[in-house]
């Protein structure tokens, strides 16, 4: 938990849209990684973790994973000042977490695969709206 | 009692062997969630506690009276529960404490708007109800 921690005190050093536009990017690099034939991206798979390099599917997991942990570290700053936004982010780590319980199912099946890639895309982009709805409803 | 463990830890151990259990961690593939209908057993409670040592997230369907607990966050719970048949709207999180049997009932999985517009459980009706199923199926081990 201590990499956590670290992590969780410099994410939440940034302001809320600076922590969506993270959030966003790691919905941004799911969607490249999980397009079938997607290539491991080199600066990454060429680091080692214990004794074998990442590659795609463990990528993915492991930003998946940072991302339920961005969620919970943007939604209790966020639901005092747009509700509706807080829960929508709570139910993008639901579609995460349904990923994460079907992983092996989803990463050996093409449509799958193609299917997440083209939500986790969409996601990001809608991911990129909110601080635009954020301003719209602090200036109310 | 359902024990749900990702697969893919088991193809990590599969491919690597020993010393598995730092790489999973890092790769963060692992979830342990106990779903139980009555008391735990100590061996459960073992379970639950594994990924936080000393407090249980647990997701309770105060409808169907059943507990997931364990995992690493209040989401894991949340979807065991929905994957055995309970209605998101039954479902709320709490976490607790075996030691001193602090229960809190604090989570994002909460938030439901039309419903509860915090993290906090905030009906007493529902808080109380989460209470008797933790204190009965966890708070005698």
């Amino acid at each position: 938990m201590s990499i956590v921690t670290l992590n969780q005190e410099r994410f939440q050093q940034n302001d809320i849209p600076t922590r969506l536009n993270y959030l966003a990017a790691h919905f941004n690099q799911i969607q490249s990684l999980a397009m079938p034939g997607a290539t491991i991206d080199p600066d990454i798979a060429s680091r080692p973790v214990g004794s074998i390099a990442f590659d795609s599917s463990e990528q993915i997991v492991s930003l998946m994973r940072e991302s339920r942990y961005y969620i919970e570290w943007i939604v209790p700053h966020l639901i005092d000042i747009d509700i509706d936004q807080a829960a929508e982010l709570v139910d993008l780590g639901r579609v995460l977490t349904r990923w994460l319980f079907d992983w092996e199912k989803i990463w050996t099946d093409t449509d799958s695969r193609s299917e997440v890639a083209q939500i986790a895309g969409s996601l990001s982009e809608r991911i990129l709206e909110m601080p635009e709805l954020l301003s719209e409803t602090t200036a109310q | 009692m359902i024990i749900i463990i990702s697969k893919t830890l088991d193809i990590l151990e599969n491919r690597i062997g020993g010393g598995v259990k730092k790489l999973f961690y890092r790769l963060g593939a692992i979830y342990l969630i106990v779903i139980i209908e009555t008391l735990a057993t100590s061996e459960q409670m073992e379970q639950m506690l594994s990924e936080h040592k000393f407090y249980i997230k647990v997701a309770i369907d105060i409808e169907r009276r059943i507990l997931a607990g364990g995992g690493d966050m209040h989401y894991d719970c949340e979807q065991a529960l929905l994957l055995e048949g309970s209605r998101q709207q039954d479902i709320w999180a709490a976490g607790y404490m075996p030691s001193n049997r602090n229960i809190t009932y604090g989570s994002m999985v909460n938030i439901k708007p039309r419903q509860n517009r915090s993290m906090e459980i905030l009906d007493v009706t529902i808080r109380e109800r989460v209470a008797q199923i933790i204190k009965e199926f966890l708070g005698e081990i």
